[in-house]
């Protein structure tokens, strides 16, 4: 007897091509999380404002943080490492920028699960005035210093991950798995 | 637990996918298929070992399993590599909300694992870096 496992148990059955897998790869997983996105976001709601807001004690009600508020300031700040690095040291964008990219998806997937599809999303600074300032001047330390910040990140997620109540721990162990993977390509 | 008897389903049909493919790759690449497999085969391991004390019975391998294209040489094989990972890390994905503590963080190992290797494997086919956002 023959399972149809493969062709039976959903994403990835029909791809046709390596590309195509990764791309749709990206689709699925987005679906799957906009489904777990779609529950969490009333009872996220409340603490939508709160990076953004620069402490958003604008209403005592809207003043509770949600969970994935640490999540994201790690995100932002890995971003804008990212940013300043391929500003000081152009010869790194090639590997960088796709980097980067996945992380700006996960901006996009956490300010989702967070806040009510209305709410301005948080996201970083580009071209602020620091870009390029305070990377070392050797392409391999900046290099280094990209991939300590992300072993961190991955380390943070990974704890987020697994104190995370169950609608926000699929999103957060992407988000670490993700960043496990960046590390093989920062070398 | 459904979910992970649906990971177990998984990684009996990963290690299958690696005895077929396997046969195609050489080296390096042969190499990394069978450090994968045993992944897969240590992890179908510990879960049979786990599910095999609930009420539920563990799911079994099947005899065979219908691949979704036909493997006939190395670039096929690792397009099946590929997909074999991504499956995998999907259903360990989902395990996720449904587990906590030291479940919790061996569904995130697994999750883990599988974005890696897939993400080397679109690295042998030529997809650099290979990553994808939310594995």
């Amino acid at each position: 007897m023959v399972s149809a496992y493969y062709d039976a148990a959903g994403a990835g059955a029909k791809r046709s091509a390596g590309g195509d897998a990764m791309t749709r790869n990206g689709r699925t997983r987005r679906a799957v999380l906009g489904t777990v996105v779609g529950g969490a976001t009333l009872a996220a709601a409340a603490g939508c404002g709160w990076l953004g807001g620069g402490g958003g004690s604008d209403a005592g009600a809207r003043s509770k943080p949600s969970p994935l508020a640490p999540a994201l300031a790690a995100t932002l700040t890995l971003i804008d490492l990212y940013t300043a690095t391929m500003a000081g040291q152009p010869s790194l964008t090639g590997k960088l920028d796709p980097l980067l990219a996945d992380h700006r998806a996960h901006v996009t997937a956490l300010n989702a699960a967070m806040a009510p599809a209305s709410a301005a999303p948080t996201g970083p600074a580009t071209g602020s005035p620091s870009a390029g300032a305070g990377v070392p001047p050797d392409p391999a330390e900046a290099l280094a210093a990209v991939r300590a910040a992300e072993q961190a990140a991955r380390d943070s997620a990974v704890r987020d991950c697994l104190a995370a109540q169950p609608r926000y721990a699929s999103l957060l162990g992407s988000i670490a798995a993700c960043r496990s993977c960046h590390l093989e390509v920062l070398v | 637990m459904t979910s992970l008897a649906d990971a177990l389903a998984g990684e009996h049909a990963a290690i299958y996918g690696y005895g077929v493919l396997g046969a195609h790759l050489t080296g390096q690449a042969l190499n990394q298929a069978r450090q994968a497999e045993a992944a897969h085969r240590g992890r179908r391991d510990k879960l049979f070992i786990d599910l095999a004390g609930g009420s539920a019975p563990a799911p079994a391998a099947a005899p065979a399993y219908a691949l979704p294209f036909p493997v006939t040489d190395a670039t096929t094989a690792v397009k099946l590599a590929t997909q074999l990972e991504e499956r995998a890390g999907a259903v360990w994905h989902a395990v996720l909300p449904d587990v906590t503590g030291d479940d919790r963080r061996f569904a995130l190992d697994a999750l883990t694992d599988c974005a890696v290797r897939a993400a080397r494997w679109r690295r042998v086919a030529g997809h650099v870096p290979g990553t994808v956002a939310l594995p």
